[in-house]
This record gives C-alpha cells, sequence and structure tokens, in this order.
C-alpha cells in the first residue's frame, strides 16, 4: 500500500512539472507546482481508491487541497495562483472524459457519451467548485476586519 | 500630475493583451485592467474582455470619454507572461510607475521567448504520456510506448499548426498519428494495451486547461467568456475524439 502511494506521488509530480513546463511558468515555481499536483492527486486517489468516497466529493476536495496549497505558495512567491493551480489541477482534469465521450459520440454509442458527458461535467465542476470555495474562504479570513472590506470589481 | 489618457489607454490594452493572449482567464484580466485604470487616476472605468476581445472605457481626468477596442487574435499559453504582467500591475499600484515606464516594460514581455529549450520541452512531454500511463495503471511496457507515441503526436500537432491556422486540422492529424504509433508499437509488443496507450498519449492535447477555465468563467458569472471557451473545448474534444476512432475503426 505504502508502495503504491509512492508510485503515484512520483507518477503524478512528475506531469504536473511536465505541464508546468509545457505552460512555461518561470523556473524557480516548477518544482512547488509539480508538489502541489502531487498532492491533489495523491489525496483524491486515497480517497476513492481507499475509502470509496464518490468521484465528485473527492475531486472538490482535491481540488480545494490544491488551491490551499496554491495559495500559500503564490503567497511565499509572490505570483498569481494560477501558476500553480492550473498544473496542479492537470492529473485530475476531465480530459480523457471529454475525449472518450466525443469517441462515443462519433462512433454512435449515444448512451455511453452521454454518461462519459455527465462525468465531464461533473468532474470539471467539482474542479472548479473547490477552487471557488478555497478563493471565498481566503477573501473572508485574509481582511483584517471581517465585514468592512471594500466591495471588488469581480466576484 | 497630468497624466494623458491615451498613454493610459495604451498600458491597459497593452497589459490586458498581454494576459488574454497567454491563457489568464477573463475575470482576472478584467480584475487587473481595472486595477491598472484606476490606479492612473481614471474615473468612471468599465473594462469588458472576451477570450478574443478587451474593451475599456474611462474617463479622464478633465471629464471626456474615452473608449479603446482591442482585437485579440493569437492563444497561447505562456504562464510566465501572466506572472510578469501580474507584477507589473502591482508596480504600477505601488511604486507609481509612469505610463511611459509601462510601456517600457510591456515592450519588453511582448518580445519575451520561452524560457525552457524546445529539448525541455521535448522531454516533459514524453515525461508526461509515460507517467500518465502509470497513474492510468499501466505497467513499464506502456510507459515506454505511451511516451514514445505521445511525443510524436505532439510534434506533428506542432508543425502543422504552424503551417496552417486551423487548429481543428492539426488536433485531427496529431490524433491520428497517435492512434496509428499506438497500433503499430501494440503490434510490435513494445506496449500492452493499446486503451492506455491511447489515453496517456492524448493528455498533451487534451482540452483540460479550457474545461476547467470554462467552468471557472461561468461561476465568476462571466457567461460569454465561460461559454465560448468551453465550446472551444467541446471542438479540440471532438478533433482528438474522430481522430483517435478513425484510427481504432481500421484495425
Amino acid at each position: 500500500m505504502f508502495f503504491d502511494f509512492v508510485i503515484q506521488f512520483g507518477s503524478s509530480f512528475i506531469t504536473a512539472l511536465g505541464f508546468s513546463i509545457l505552460y512555461n511558468i518561470p523556473r524557480k515555481t516548477i518544482i512547488p507546482s509539480g508538489i502541489t499536483g502531487a498532492i491533489g492527486w495523491t489525496v483524491y486517489f486515497f480517497l476513492t481508491v481507499y475509502l470509496s468516497t464518490a468521484e465528485f466529493l473527492a475531486t472538490i476536495l482535491a481540488s480545494f487541497i490544491i488551491a490551499f496549497v496554491s495559495q500559500m505558495f503564490a503567497r511565499k512567491f509572490k505570483t498569481p495562483v494560477i501558476i500553480f493551480t492550473l498544473p496542479g489541477l492537470i492529473p485530475l482534469v476531465p480530459g480523457e472524459a471529454a475525449y472518450n465521450m466525443m469517441r462515443a459520440f462519433v462512433e454512435g454509442n449515444t448512451n455511453l457519451g452521454l454518461q462519459y458527458g455527465t462525468e465531464t461535467f461533473l468532474t470539471a465542476g467539482a474542479l472548479a467548485l473547490g477552487l471557488s470555495i478555497n478563493g471565498a474562504v481566503f477573501q473572508l479570513f485574509s481582511s483584517r476586519d471581517l465585514f468592512k472590506r471594500g466591495t471588488k470589481y469581480v466576484p | 500630475m497630468e497624466l494623458l489618457t491615451s498613454k493610459v489607454l495604451d498600458v491597459c490594452t497593452g497589459i490586458g493583451r498581454l494576459m488574454l493572449e497567454n491563457g489568464a482567464e477573463t475575470y482576472r484580466v478584467e480584475d487587473t485592467v481595472y486595477r491598472v485604470a484606476v490606479n492612473y487616476g481614471m474615473l468612471g472605468v468599465s473594462v469588458f474582455s472576451v477570450p478574443t476581445a478587451l474593451i475599456i472605457t474611462v474617463q479622464g481626468p478633465t471629464g471626456e470619454e474615452h473608449t479603446r477596442l482591442h482585437r485579440v487574435t493569437e492563444q497561447k499559453s505562456n504562464l510566465g507572461i501572466v506572472a510578469e504582467a501580474n507584477d507589473l500591475s502591482r508596480r504600477i499600484a505601488q511604486t507609481e510607475l509612469t505610463p511611459n515606464e509601462a510601456l517600457l516594460e510591456i515592450d519588453r514581455l511582448n518580445r519575451m521567448e520561452s524560457s525552457y529549450s524546445p529539448f525541455e520541452e521535448f522531454l516533459a512531454i514524453a515525461f508526461i504520456c509515460g507517467f500518465f500511463a502509470i497513474l492510468f495503471q499501466g505497467d513499464l511496457h506502456d510507459f515506454v510506448a505511451s511516451a514514445i507515441t505521445g511525443s510524436i503526436g505532439y510534434m506533428v500537432f506542432l508543425y502543422s499548426k504552424k503551417i496552417t491556422n486551423i487548429r481543428f486540422f492539426s488536433e485531427l492529424l496529431g490524433a491520428l498519428t497517435i492512434g496509428w504509433v499506438a497500433f503499430i508499437l501494440t503490434n510490435l509488443s513494445i506496449g500492452n494495451d493499446i486503451n492506455i496507450i491511447i489515453v496517456a498519449s492524448i493528455m498533451t492535447l487534451v482540452p483540460g486547461k479550457a474545461i476547467t477555465n470554462g467552468i471557472r468563467d461561468l461561476m465568476a458569472s462571466h457567461f460569454i467568456s465561460g461559454v465560448s471557451v468551453l465550446s472551444d473545448a467541446l471542438l479540440t474534444a471532438s478533433a482528438i475524439g474522430i481522430g483517435i476512432s478513425t484510427v481504432l475503426s481500421f484495425i
């Protein structure tokens, strides 16, 4: 079991690191963004495989943790959060489901396609939900006087 | 301090264009441009942006109104430039960078090249595809086969993207290549499971970023951007799906 986790952690670390090179993020931040991705995927793997949590909930929790770790790194390195979240989310992103959906539609399996389509949008929604919850929590607690914060231009 | 309104608009559209071209979400672009304009003392600032255009209206210090529309045609993913643009807007807020200095900085960012050599990118692609095979429960054979397939497919995608300006076509070509190479490699018994190899190799082409950014735009109530980014993702996914199923129907 421990060996399993090491393999999953290492593989997701390298995929996130690879995507941070493809996205051209600054050289000093590629290791932290790899770590972000590895933490997120390992949490997701643990929840779905060992605790058999529903995938939707596991994805929300994993993306919340990714966003949280990214916020910490972003404060440390003084860069925008997107530098860490985008490569970090990559192992979780439903690209595979989106491809499977279109392939099923093209091959005429409409029902299978709809099933994969639902999966795609649920997973993508869960990812966005985790990020948004984290953003809201940070906005709430990072202001000195909780409810006297000036209104922002965007939500 | 008298500031020329058109100079300020130059800075605003410059920063906005840099961020839009390099893959920032639209709500972040609007927020940054708004802050820059307000920091230069503009009144009644209003910004609207979709992935392909940026509109900004401000009221200068003397009360006259100015509008600027900027069309964005290029689409890259260079988050390094997004980080630099963000840094620039922060410096404008803190140290009162004059518009002329800011324009010089924007010019420098425009000419900034990728900070990684083509060889490093190639290695990154090979490792991404290989380790995705392991994440999808493949074995060592699948690791090697996916690394080869994925990097060949991505190279075909990149080179055909340089020749044609229709992205759908180059994605289709990349997916077709991946399908055939995966088929050949499994027949040579370098790879074991063709499904794992294909799924791992398309991971660099798949629109993961667009799907997530689209939903985030929707949640930030930027409906037009969200829907257009999502339809972009759907188009990419269908290009890949069509390519792979074409190959699989021949086998």
